[in-house]
């Protein structure tokens, strides 16, 4: 043998002689995707990883998401996203975002909670429009319509019970969609608001008290689990994170849960969603269809809130202004972050911010129920 | 709305227009502008930045 038939048997068995263009293609996306993270810093903490989970999953021979019996011979991404298939990392998410979120605007505000469920019309949009393509099964079509709930991990969990070959366009959509909410939202805003209402100024909140605090995450759990059982493990960890935040006595599992635990699951979800982007299954008419629907749902989510805040203002005399009812898709806080900057751009001294919090928060329960509606009738 | 002041930027004794920013405070991790209601001169500055304040707070008051 001379060194030229080892130089090409070398090449024969290398990733070059197995690359398809369908990897090829999965590259390109997957660096536009890290250009984005890096350079735009378009939600680096989850665009990041999930782009070069993506890289990795598409590197030919390599085998990171091979699936092998017994488990643990598996690729190392394919036994991390095990964490993904089972739901654990959407739960323990969820987690981290009750003990990140403050419910006091919204038990201040109860109204708020209209709002946020106003605002979840956009996955009821989407859902009948993917269902009239006929590209999807119905339960398919109910998890891109829960894009529209602008909430990463209740679309995972959805997509992982109703469409598991389609997680990863609807994690990918979403999350891209979440960190463009401040060039989708304020549009539409504009379009449907007049400048008095934009002007209108909210009156302070009043303040929440600790019991109230306590009481409110034990009884959502309570309430929302018995009506639609199959939301409880999305709630139930979601109000466990909270009450360790108001209970007051478990800081550190607070803080842990807040910081260390919320970064580990968010390396270990973002990388292996990423990573379910084969080529082979992403490059399909399917995930046109999935990116041009999240937009949809998107934009409808924002239009139900707004038209809500909108009746509401006039219902109560102008004493809401209709821009808080965008906040009510669940993307915490960008969405009440958007309400704010919209607002002060009307009137620099008013103070949107707190009372967004109200449907934004809202807005995650009101996801999280929709998720289980839709589990409990395509499940 | 309860946040953490970032910047203050006034000194006591400087006058101000209607609109102009006078402290910035990060509230839900984004930094909001607290601007000067009415034209006027700076009297007293209350926070420093790095304070923590809570709703309803004085934070500069204008003569």
């Amino acid at each position: 043998m001379n060194f030229f038939e080892i130089l090409s048997e070398l090449l024969a068995q290398s990733g070059f002689a197995a690359l398809t263009w369908r990897n090829c293609v999965m590259f390109v996306i997957s660096f536009i995707l890290l250009y984005l993270a890096i350079k735009k810093q378009f939600e680096p903490l989850l665009l990041l990883p999930i782009a070069f989970g993506m890289f990795l999953a598409n590197l030919p021979l390599a085998g990171l998401m091979t699936e092998t019996e017994p488990w643990y011979e598996q690729g190392v991404l394919r036994i991390i996203y095990g964490g993904v298939k089972s739901s654990l990392f959407p739960c323990l998410i969820f987690m981290a975002v009750g003990a990140m979120t403050d419910f006091g605007p919204l038990i201040a505000n109860p109204v708020s909670l209209l709002l946020g469920a106003a605002a979840q019309f956009g996955i009821y949009v989407a859902f009948m429009l993917a269902n009239a393509t006929g590209l999807f099964t119905p339960g398919e079509a109910a998890a891109i319509g829960i894009i529209g709930g602008a909430d990463g991990p209740t679309a995972i969990y959805v997509a992982n019970n109703l469409a598991p070959d389609l997680v990863a366009p609807i994690a990918v959509a979403a999350y891209s969609y979440m960190a463009l909410i401040p060039l989708i939202q304020p549009p539409i805003m504009k379009l449907l608001t007049t400048k008095k209402e934009r002007l209108c100024v909210m009156k302070q909140l009043r303040k929440v008290s600790k019991v109230e605090k306590v009481v409110f995450p034990v009884f959502v759990v309570l309430f929302c689990s018995l009506l639609l059982p199959s939301v409880a493990p999305l709630l139930g960890m979601l109000m466990l994170g909270n009450l360790f935040r108001e209970a007051g006595v478990v800081e550190r599992l607070s803080d842990t849960a807040q910081n260390a635990l919320c970064n580990i699951v968010t390396i270990m979800l973002g990388t292996t969603v990423g990573a379910t982007a084969d080529g082979e299954l992403f490059l399909r008419v399917q995930t046109i269809a999935i990116i041009a629907m999240g937009l949809l749902a998107f934009a409808f989510a924002t239009v139900g809130g707004v038209l809500l805040g909108k009746l509401l203002y006039y219902i109560t005399g102008g004493k809401i202004n209709p821009l808080i009812g965008s906040a009510g898709v669940s993307a915490v806080p960008m969405a009440a972050r958007v309400s704010q900057t919209v607002g002060s751009k009307e009137n620099p001294t008013n103070f949107l911010l707190m009372h967004a919090m109200g449907p934004n928060v809202a807005g995650v329960i009101g996801s999280a129920v929709a998720a289980g509606f839709f589990m409990l009738v395509f499940g | 709305m309860p946040g953490k002041i970032l910047n203050i930027k006034v000194a006591p004794g400087q006058a101000v227009k209607y609109g102009e920013t006078v402290v910035v405070m990060e509230a839900m991790k984004m930094e909001t502008e607290i601007v000067a209601p009415a034209d006027g001169t700076v009297a007293q500055v209350l926070v420093k930045s790095g304070d923590s304040v809570d709703t309803g707070a004085a934070l500069v008051t204008l003569g």
